[in-house]
């Protein structure tokens, strides 16, 4: 066969797909940006629903490509042309690469939320993000606040920067309600003394076991769920905080002293994804995630003709369906290299 | 006496007319509550009632505010009105000084030509005639202008113009036949006995028979006084309304007589006196960035008067009062708005909940108010908090706990009684406080508390509380390279003339760069509170094109005074938001 594929984002799409692209014979060119491959999944310590370590996951995915394709780390697009359906991208290196075809697995970047300038962060020390807690597990010192003290009450903010038309982004980020509930736990493990509190507009528990880890939470480690979302936080001396949320299902308005606040950072389209949609002139849907040819039927497939689409690039994604996404898009992208009778079939 | 049938479409028109004003003139002041009757009778009756007459004869007649905007505009408005109301006066001079008396009949100037035949044989009349043909010509360039307006409405400063109804197009045609049809008549008088002077002798030196004009001439007198019937009748119901409207507004504001927190006789006369000149069209973000016409106060004030207003129009707006600004009849669109947004509300006697729960920190001379937007933006007030440390104040951060709303929300969506429980309390609240000095970095609040509360004591935006300690050196500010845009918040600059005091803190902390549209032409940032039911989809698009003006600038930093403006700026931008205060704060020394 012979064929040459570029792909685009060395996380965990990028790498999955290389693996399956490269044991069905293609020549796999991976780029990465970073000096490392496994993008966000060098940031996540453990994983929901099952407990078990990033690491575990990400090294199995180096099991796919070590020493079977060639990685270019360090490296960016900065230059896309497509001549007789061939893609010749140039990259920041000066290097220029031909492919047949071009996956895309630029992935997403957690909201800023410094935007949400009432939730305090990057003004009140205390305020974290979802993935500043997990390096804070990851680094495996102890749980202090910025004052020196174990936190007693830590409020996990739900929905920040997802489901929020304020900010533009309408969509639901998928894996943030599931994660509050497992960092709640792994709090409560390490803290057994603290009270957990998460502030939500409604669970989204829709993947298998995450129920169980929901009522878990509630049975098991006593972590407490109230329904509404955080107005505004404030810092009082002892530089703990002052948060204002509506409990909505009483009615009331809940004025609560917080050691430590951690906001739950939704997904948006990564700056990696931003740019190659303009490189490679990719549609994008109104949530400015790369837009796929059909929601049902083509969902690894891209505007442009042999470029395609793996991972949280086109959606927010959970690891399984990040891992089961770039599978199907080496399938696809066979299916296309190989012109096989299906691709005839309309959308 | 003078007299032919063709004066009774005249005089018909006419008589209908003088009782319909008088009639609805009656009716305005009948029902204005007994402190502005009052008020109105006392100003009529004092000397101030001239400088009412000056600003009738500057604005009704002379158009100078439609001048500033542009020049054409300006001309062909005021030489219609002022060659028109010239005509009159000097028309009924004329026909007094002819007939030696000084009482004729009322429609004797208007028809004067026909009646008249004998050149003027005085050095009087002889003027007299020149005057009225130089008034004639003033108006008649006025018409073509108007028609020309049609064509080529930019030449006019104006990129959009009124879609007028059907009875304003009626009522346009008479007006614009009223003069042609006068020159016409008066010309073929003159070319048949020889009374044309410079003007309206044109034709009569032209031409060497006079069978054309002895034809022509009864029937152009007639259709003279029909066009003048026509045009009369139609006024109360069309656009022309303005005309008399005008003069009445002017008296009733001049005489302190202001807007209610209801549909009043000052609302019906403002309503009235909207001449649906489009000069607010452009100004309109909402039409421009989004398409929606029915907030255009041109079509918002012709669905009131026609007592069919639409919740749209009522409620998407964004108040940011720069349609008033650009109205050269000044009227208060703002107000406007809002008493018709009571119509639709659902929820009349709202009573705010959870009142007792609000306490004020007292104990310091002077009061800082967050105010709930900027407890949203807590880097500004952090930033307030640190200024005022550094400048010794004695100070005391009132609503550090929280704040009670002040009430301007439910004010603007016309939630009038919910509006005016929660400023009493406040009020209260503040009061008990005992301080000397408010200071807030809300410009809403501001604008509440300086227009709505009694608080009796001097209100400050922070902006105006820095300027002042700047210039009381109690802190003083290192200058460094960066370079500033500043964006004029609606409620700070249009809603309360607050310009100069941002302006000059910036030029002591840095380069100030000014975007092209500053000041009263400041775009509103599109996230007012102004608007009740604006989707964020429409928002975002009004925010985005306000905020592309300040990036051009290449400005390091967008400088805004407002902790909405704040909020709504504040994204995925290429330009770096931040409130004064921060940029103060950040700055400071003692």
């Amino acid at each position: 066969m012979g064929k040459d594929v570029l792909i685009i984002g060395g996380g965990i799409a990028g790498m999955e797909a290389s693996a399956y692209l490269s044991a069905m014979g293609y020549q796999v060119t991976l780029v990465e940006k970073a000096n490392e491959l496994g993008g966000h999944l060098l940031r996540w310590e453990r994983l929901f629903p099952t407990q078990r370590h990033g690491k575990e996951v990400l090294s199995f995915l180096h099991c796919g490509i070590d020493g079977k394709i060639r990685v270019i780390k360090n490296a960016e697009p900065v230059a896309a042309v497509t001549r007789d359906d061939l893609h010749i991208v140039t990259l920041s290196t000066g290097e220029v690469i031909t492919a047949n075809a071009v996956l895309i697995t630029t992935g997403y970047k957690t909201f800023d939320a410094s935007r949400k300038e009432e939730y305090g962060y990057g003004i009140y020390n205390n305020v974290v993000t979802s993935a500043d807690l997990e390096e804070m597990f990851s680094s495996g010192k102890e749980m202090l606040t910025s004052s020196g003290i174990v936190p007693r009450r830590v409020g996990f903010i739900h929905c920040v920067g997802s489901r929020d038309e304020k900010v533009g982004n309408i969509y639901c980020s998928k894996v943030c309600c599931v994660t509050a509930v497992k960092q709640a736990i792994e709090l409560k493990e390490r803290l057994p003394y603290a009270e957990a509190f998460c502030f939500y507009m409604d669970l989204r528990m829709y993947g298998m076991h995450f129920e169980e880890l929901y009522k878990e939470a509630q049975e098991k480690h006593g972590v407490q769920f109230i329904r509404g979302r955080l107005s505004e936080a404030a810092e009082n001396q002892d530089h703990s905080l002052l948060i204002k949320v509506e409990d909505t299902l009483t009615g009331r308005p809940l004025k609560m002293k917080m050691d430590l606040l951690v906001l739950m950072v939704g997904f948006e389209p990564s700056d990696g994804t931003q740019k190659m949609a303009e490189l490679f002139h990719l549609e994008t849907g109104s949530t400015r995630f790369l837009k796929m040819a059909d929601e049902h039927t083509s969902t690894n497939v891209s505007s442009v003709q042999g470029v395609f689409l793996a991972g949280t690039c086109s959606a927010p994604r959970t690891i399984t369906s990040t891992i089961t996404d770039a599978r199907a898009a080496a399938a696809k992208i066979t299916s296309y290299l190989s012109q096989y009778s299906i691709e005839q079939r309309e959308n | 006496m003078n007299f032919d049938p063709f004066i009774i479409p005249f005089s018909v028109g006419a008589t209908f007319l003088f009782v319909w004003l008088f009639g609805k003139l009656f009716g305005w002041i009948y029902t204005l509550p007994k402190r502005d009757q009052k008020k109105l009778q006392r100003h009529v009756f004092s000397f101030r009632i001239l400088r009412t007459f000056g600003e009738i004869v500057r604005e009704c007649l002379l158009h100078f505010r439609l001048f500033r905007i542009n020049a054409l505009l300006g001309y062909m408005h005021a030489s219609l009105a002022a060659g028109w109301f010239l005509l009159i006066i000097f028309g009924t001079v004329e026909s007094k000084v002819q007939s030696g008396k000084a009482f004729n009949m009322p429609y004797d100037p208007i028809f004067y030509r026909f009646f008249n035949h004998a050149p003027a044989h005085t050095i009087q009349l002889q003027t007299l005639s020149f005057l009225m043909d130089t008034f004639l010509l003033l108006v008649l360039s006025a018409v073509v202008f108007a028609w020309f307006k049609r064509l080529r409405s930019k030449w006019f400063g104006m990129r959009r113009t009124t879609r007028q109804s059907r009875v304003d197009r009626v009522a346009l045609t008479a007006l614009w036949l009223v003069f042609p049809l006068r020159f016409l008549a008066e010309s073929a008088t003159g070319a048949i006995y020889g009374n044309g002077d410079f003007f309206t002798g044109i034709l009569g030196r032209a031409s060497e028979s006079d069978a054309v004009f002895r034809m022509i001439e009864y029937p152009a007198w007639w259709a003279y006084s029909i066009s003048l019937c026509g045009f009369f009748v139609l006024l109360p119901f069309s656009r022309y309304m303005h005309i008399p409207a005008e003069i009445i507004l002017v008296t009733f504001r001049r005489a302190g007589i202001g807007h209610l927190r209801r549909f009043s006789a000052f609302a019906d006369i403002e309503v009235e006196s909207c001449s649906r000149c489009g000069v607010c069209i452009d100004t309109c973000q909402l039409q421009k960035d989004v398409d929606i016409r029915e907030v255009l106060p041109v079509y918002f004030l012709r669905s009131i008067r026609e007592r069919d207003t639409n919740e749209k129009g009522a409620s998407k707006c964004l108040v940011c009062g720069k349609c008033a600004q650009a109205c050269p009849v000044r009227i208060d669109v703002n107000n406007q708005r809002i008493v018709q947004r009571e119509e639709f509300n659902s929820n009349k006697n709202f009573q705010p909940l959870h009142f007792e729960k609000a306490q004020y920190s007292g104990g310091g001379k002077i009061g800082y108010y967050a105010g709930c937007m900027t407890h949203l933006t807590p880097s500004i007030k952090l930033a307030m908090v640190k200024i005022l440390l550094a400048a010794e104040a004695d100070f005391v951060f009132l609503d550090q706990e929280g704040s009670l709303c002040c009430g301007r929300p439910m004010l603007l969506a016309g939630e009038f009684n919910g509006a005016a429980a929660i400023a009493m309390r406040n009020e209260k609240l503040i009061k008990d406080c005992g301080i000397e000095t408010l200071i807030t970095s809300c410009p809403i609040c501001l604008k509440m508390f300086s227009e709505e509360y009694q608080l009796n004591i001097p209100v400050l935006h922070h902006s105006q509380y820095i300027e002042q300690i700047l210039e009381e050196n109690k802190i003083t500010l290192n200058l460094n390279r960066s370079s500033y845009t500043y964006h004029d918040p609606c409620e700070l600059g249009r809603g309360l003339g607050i310009y100069d005091a941002p302006r000059s803190i910036l030029t002591k902390a840095g380069k100030l760069i000014e975007p092209d549209l500053v000041r009263k032409h400041a775009p509103c940032c599109g996230g007012s509170i102004g608007s009740v039911n604006l989707t964020h989809a429409e928002k975002k698009a009004v925010t985005t094109i306000a905020i592309g003006k300040y990036v051009e600038t290449h400005a390091d930093i967008l400088v805004v005074s407002c902790p909405l403006c704040k909020k709504t700026f504040v994204g995925p931008n290429k330009i770096k938001v931040m409130d004064i205060a921060e940029i103060v704060a950040d700055r400071c020394e003692k």
